[in-house]
């Protein structure tokens, strides 16, 4: 760990050091701006995937993405919702390029219920590190989560988890407000029938 | 009574339903029990879902993102700030390259030596390394790092 953490030194005074400075100045106002966020950008992570080894991928390969393109970001806006939009964008490219080049048959059924396959290759509720890491009432949640189409599951995290607007989302996932609006209330139709036991007697308000 | 409500409920729910068809909805809420259900469960479920547990992030991720940011920062090709000037020094090589691919038969010529005869030497070797890296320059870290002096941290382990 030790070793590690001076390497990281070494690298860092490295950057630093042959970068003209506006570089160093770029690389430390991202990492001020990522820690401040890492919190929420990782509950975004987790909820899509599902899983932390998942989780932790997406949110590395997100911030790398968004570091690469950290030109483009305006200062004054909302930090942690572009990396969402990053986030996401890279979460379904990684989902269609597995269903692309699927590891099991693309033979095999496509489900009981009818469910796309892109939502089933979403699916982690067979993982056994899954099965250990999260238990009780929010296993249950996120096993339903995982279910659903990962369009679907997408829009209900960011409303429902983050408390996003409907523009802020149709922002982030670069869809028309009308299609935020269908794909939420499907999402949490899925979700109302497969987590009705939890629900009654809940109020509305 | 009217048809029931279900597709609209949701976004009634999140106050994002068009003022027009505000009233509607409430007005069928007060008198479709099955609505009222539909839309106290989809109230439970928003509170469920708001109020599940922010997951522990791994220990150590920070410190891993951190680690992957500084290794980009520090790769000259990868980053913004090295730009345009080892691009530009590499179509130079590629160009340089190439004339060396052209003349190198009439060296032989002039020679009057053949293909098989031709000094094995660093030049050769440097020759044929040009040649390789004008095929692929962007897959070249040493390219860019020899024109420009840069150090390129290379771990094949983590590549």
């Amino acid at each position: 760990m030790a070793e590690a953490v001076s390497a990281c030194e070494g690298l860092a005074r490295a950057a630093s050091a042959e970068a003209p400075p506006d570089a160093a100045l770029r690389l430390t106002a991202f990492e001020e701006l990522y820690q401040r966020h890492l919190r929420q950008i990782y509950r975004v992570a987790y909820r899509l995937t599902g899983n932390h080894d998942d989780a932790e991928d997406l949110a590395q390969e997100a911030l790398l993405e968004a570091f690469r393109a950290f030109d483009r970001y305006r200062p004054g806006t909302y930090f942690h919702r572009w990396v969402f939009r990053i986030m996401t964008r890279t979460y379904i490219d990684r989902l269609r390029r597995r269903a692309r080049r699927p590891e099991v048959s693309l033979d095999a059924p496509a489900g009981p219920e009818g469910e796309s396959r892109l939502g089933l290759l979403g699916d982690s509720r067979d993982d056994p590190q899954y099965l250990t890491e999260t238990g009780g009432l929010d296993g249950t949640v996120q096993a339903a989560l995982d279910r659903l189409p990962p369009e679907f599951r997408t829009v209900v995290v960011l409303a429902d988890i983050e408390g996003l607007s409907y523009d802020e989302i149709a922002a982030v996932v670069g869809c028309p407000v009308g299609t935020v609006r269908s794909r939420l209330h499907r999402g949490r139709e899925a979700l109302r029938n497969a987590l009705r036991p939890y629900l009654q007697g809940g109020r509305a308000e | 009574m009217n048809a029931h409500v279900t597709d609209r409920l949701s976004a009634y729910l999140d106050g994002a339903l068009p003022a027009r068809e505000l009233e509607s909805v409430r007005a069928h809420l007060a008198a479709c029990g099955t609505c009222l259900r539909a839309y106290e469960e989809l109230g439970a479920l928003k509170a469920l879902l708001g109020g599940l547990p922010d997951p522990v992030p791994p220990p150590g991720l920070a410190e891993r993102i951190r680690w992957r940011l500084l290794r980009q920062a520090a790769r000259p090709q990868a980053g913004a700030w090295t730009g345009s000037v080892p691009r530009g020094l590499r179509l130079v090589v590629a160009c340089a390259a190439g004339v060396l691919v052209l003349l190198l038969p009439l060296g032989w010529i002039g020679g009057q030596r053949s293909p098989r005869e031709a000094p094995l030497d660093t030049d050769a070797y440097f020759r044929d390394y040009l040649v390789l890296a004008a095929d692929h320059p962007l897959a070249d870290e040493v390219t860019p790092a020899l024109l420009t002096g840069e150090g390129v941290v290379q771990d094949p382990a983590l590549r």
